[in-house]
């Protein structure tokens, strides 16, 4: 059975949002910008870290730009355990531009509010360290608590338990992650359960050599590939039609890091993106076009 | 006259510097440790931090190249391999090797 609904909580623009903040929820301590990683700070160690994105989309008529500005403070409470809050403001604007016979109406909306909060902790429950090197396995639970904000929160609370594992050298780091995520019933109305996986790339490209002494900061050139894929939400054992689907982002991307701080940025297009309903080929035209990222960490 | 109190002096002030240094146990002791999973700038601030706590360290010296963590203890002072390994632990490193304790920084002894 298939009700053809778009519930406020299943527009793609919130849709989106929560994929930023699940998104910024990755390893402060690790060196992917949108991933996640199987490092943590040191025990004691406070990462703070900043960020900011912007989205940008268009569908028919209607261009949505979106500034989410997410704060994420991590500690470690062990050198293998570590905890982290992420808090996200966000700010939209909305422009619609419907054609009304001839004529055209232009509207422009403005808004702004947190978007929902999340809690993590990550064990790693397996290290090999080598000289220059390390291989590491860790388990990341989040729990998502939502606001309620209209136009910003999905309205539920969430639990996401996932899989990461990291290999990091002097010259080169592999990451790749995975989450399972579901949702909790909120107003009769259960969001589909939720997959995200990404993989990241990182090579140093400055400096070219390491120097025999000291720890000169590393510039490195950082490739990812994020996605995530959500099944239909469900209304009273029904499937709502207008929901669910699948995104794969390509998200090259540099990064300076010294030893308290790293400064990044990264550029993130879709590669693949299908929405399910009976509204396919409408959704099939909802495209982002363009997302930004920069961000800051600093190790207190 | 002259020459003879100038003299003088200068042994005293000598005399003085000498026994100073000599009461404080010398210049820096270097203890050489060898890290694995040392691998990228933000991670190697993590481990100087830790190591710096132990009350008998002075300064700490990394070089991510080689893993290698020169640990200079301050004059007359000791640390045992057991803090060490814990500080390098804490900061999520393996510590492989430690070269330069002495009979002094007894095994038994833990100072952190």
């Amino acid at each position: 059975v298939t009700v053809d609904f778009v519930p406020r909580h299943r527009n793609p623009a919130v849709c989106m949002t929560a994929s930023l903040f699940l998104l910024a929820q990755s390893s402060l301590a690790a060196l992917p910008i949108n991933s996640n990683a199987a490092l943590n700070p040191y025990e004691g160690g406070v990462i703070v870290r900043q960020q900011v994105i912007a989205t940008q989309s268009h569908r028919d008529n209607e261009e949505v730009s979106r500034v989410a500005a997410p704060l994420a403070v991590a500690y470690g409470v062990t050198s293998r355990f570590s905890l982290l809050a992420v808090l996200p403001y966000s700010f939209l604007r909305q422009r619609n531009s419907p054609q009304i016979g001839s004529l055209t109406e232009k509207k422009d909306s403005h808004d702004s509010a947190f978007a929902d909060a999340k809690l993590a902790g990550k064990y790693i429950y397996f290290r090999h360290d080598l000289i220059g090197a390390t291989l590491r396995l860790a388990l990341p639970l989040t729990v998502t608590i939502p606001t309620r904000e209209t136009g910003f929160s999905q309205n539920a609370y969430s639990g996401s338990l996932g899989q990461v594992f990291t290999y990091q050298s002097t010259n080169w780091e592999f990451d790749a992650a995975f989450a399972f995520e579901t949702f909790d019933v909120s107003e009769g109305i259960r969001r589909g359960n939720r997959v995200t996986y990404d993989a990241a790339l990182q090579f140093r490209i400055l400096p070219w050599t390491l120097p025999d002494e000291g720890v000169p900061a590393f510039l490195n050139f950082v490739f990812e590939i994020n996605g995530e894929t959500q099944e239909e939400t469900i209304r009273d054992g029904a499937s709502l039609a207008n929901t669910g689907g699948r995104i794969l982002f390509f998200s090259p991307g540099l990064q300076f890091a010294s030893e308290r701080y790293v400064i990044e940025a990264s550029y993130q297009k879709p590669i693949q993106q299908r929405w399910n309903g009976n509204s396919r080929g409408r959704r099939d035209q909802f495209t982002i076009e363009e997302r930004y990222r920069f961000g800051i960490r600093l190790l207190l | 006259m002259l020459r003879y109190k100038l003299t003088i002096g200068l042994l005293a002030v000598a005399l003085l510097t000498g026994t100073t240094l000599f009461s404080q146990g010398g210049v820096e002791r270097e203890i050489v440790a060898s890290v694995k999973g040392l691998a990228c700038p933000f991670c190697a601030y993590g481990i100087e931090r830790q190591l710096k706590e132990i009350p008998a360290v002075s300064r700490v010296e990394v070089s991510i190249k080689t893993g290698i963590v020169r640990i200079f203890l301050k004059p007359g002072e000791s640390v045992t391999r057991h803090a060490i390994e814990k500080a390098v632990d804490k900061a999520g490193f393996t510590l492989a090797d430690l070269t330069g304790l002495e009979d002094s920084d007894s095994p038994e002894e833990i100072k952190e």
